[in-house]
């Protein structure tokens, strides 16, 4: 709609030239003369571009358009009217922040990442340091989420700090990338026989599971935002161990939890990687399965239960969640 | 489904049926999300094992196969309270029970066999295959 007015000045000459543009489209608003009103001229002015609208769309007609078949199952916006999109946004629009500067204005928030930094820096994780030439950085962003409890109840806020991993290459950044997890028979398995026993079953959580290993190669990351040294803002830390988000963090943190399992007397069970167990004698048994960073473990000797919690509390940053109720989720 | 009634069995005993060619076309992005859902519940529930591979294999062009997907919805339907217990003191032996149906397929006559394997009177892994 090309259709230019300018600005409806007062004077005589301005409302002149309206009308005569007004008359070349076929629409006289002559007739209340040189004294038309601004009101008239904005009247025509609309009822004009209505007009131009319908011959736009005329003259182009519409391309048929086929939705390809793979996504089909997707609902588009297209088509909705204004409220139903309202609705729409507050049902997908989680309550989690996006960015930083959407968090960083919660209390709760800026505690999780202050407890996150903490975390990080008293498993000196990483130190601050030049970029070497020819060496390249890694970027990390904050990820937020809210944990839910089994009643779908908040739980707690999480603040994590990722590696943008899918910058790096392999076999520059990273060789192997696999990591074992628990089969879900195994678990099944370790309550049954739980349950047959009368044993207690276990759950330990492990803070920053990922930030326990260290690292076999040289990696730099960007400063986390919010928190770069003042004066340093452009040095890099240099990791020392695995951070969320890099493609070798589940095998480190596992080959980690693993060297202290056989450390400790455990045995690795032949068939199931995550399967640990540890005897000792007069028939004392403790079983422990390790379901990335949660881990399960039943025992028959309450003594024992205790040397190993506190030994894994000391060894790693570990919530002790009591008794299990509430497993991967399910 | 919401006003379905629940029936008995997961499955119409002796129900089979291999690929059809002909009948309406159905939405199959829907059966795959019947599919799926049924897949991610068998982490509790072994009795619909059979059943769930089985309609998974009619992935592309299911017709009959929709309603035998449905027929699962509304067994589970009736037995939304079900899940696995592990009863304490329980049986100290692990019992393992294994079936097989010779040349079941009617496609292509292979064999489908399946197991359980039951610790402290609950089932801990199971299979079925075909």
């Amino acid at each position: 709609m090309d259709f230019e007015w300018g600005e409806e000045g007062e004077t005589d000459g301005d409302e002149a030239n309206s009308c005569e543009d007004a008359e070349i489209n076929g629409h006289n608003i002559a007739d209340s003369g040189v004294e038309s009103n601004w009101d008239d001229i904005k009247g025509s002015r609309d009822t004009l571009s209505n007009i131009i609208h319908k011959e736009d769309v005329n003259l182009h007609t519409r391309r048929e358009t086929i939705t390809p078949s793979w996504i089909r199952d997707h609902v588009s916006g297209e088509g909705l009217s204004e409220e139903e999109t309202e609705l729409n946004m507050a049902i997908v629009t989680s309550v989690d922040p996006l960015s930083y500067e959407e968090a960083v204005k919660s209390y709760n928030w800026r505690e999780a990442m202050d407890a996150k930094i903490q975390s990080i820096q008293r498993n000196e994780t990483w130190s601050l340091t030049e970029l070497p030439a020819g060496a390249k950085k890694i970027g990390v962003k904050w990820i937020y989420k809210t944990k839910l409890n089994e009643f779908g109840e908040v739980d707690k806020f999480k603040a994590r700090l990722v590696a943008k991993g899918y910058a790096q290459q392999h076999g520059v950044d990273y060789i192997e990338v696999f990591a074992p997890v628990a089969r879900m028979d195994t678990i099944r398995m370790l309550i049954a026989l739980a349950a047959q026993r009368s044993w207690l079953i276990y759950q330990l959580d492990v803070k920053s599971a990922f930030l326990h290993r260290e690292l076999s190669e040289d990696l730099f990351v960007e400063q986390p935002k919010g928190y770069e040294q003042k004066g340093n803002e452009h040095k890099v830390y240099k990791l020392h161990k695995a951070l969320y988000g890099l493609k070798q963090a589940p095998r480190a943190w596992f080959s980690r939890i693993e060297t202290y399992f056989t450390h400790e007397g455990f045995q690795k069970c032949i068939s199931e990687q995550t399967l640990f167990v540890k005897q000792i004698s007069g028939g004392k048994i403790l079983i422990v399965s390790v379901y990335v960073d949660d881990l399960i473990f039943t025992r028959d000797d309450e003594q024992m239960m205790l040397e190993f919690k506190k030994s894994m509390m000391k060894v790693f940053d570990m919530t002790g969640l009591g008794k299990m109720r509430f497993f991967l989720g399910i | 489904m919401k006003e379905s009634n629940a029936v008995m069995n997961p499955m119409v005993p002796g129900f089979k049926a291999g690929k059809i060619r002909q009948g309406n076309r159905i939405d199959e992005s829907y059966y795959k999300q019947i599919v799926g859902s049924l897949m991610y519940i068998t982490t509790t529930r072994p009795y619909i094992m059979f059943v769930v591979s089985f309609i998974s294999r009619f992935m592309t062009r299911p017709i009959l196969h929709l309603q035998a997907a449905k027929r699962v919805l509304r067994y589970l339907k009736g037995t939304v309270d079900y899940g696995i217990f592990y009863k304490k003191n329980g049986n100290k032996q692990l019992v393992a029970f294994t079936n097989s149906d010779y040349a079941g397929d009617i496609e292509d006559r292979n064999n489908t066999s399946g197991y359980v394997f039951m610790l402290s009177e609950g089932a801990v892994s199971w299979s079925s295959k075909k």
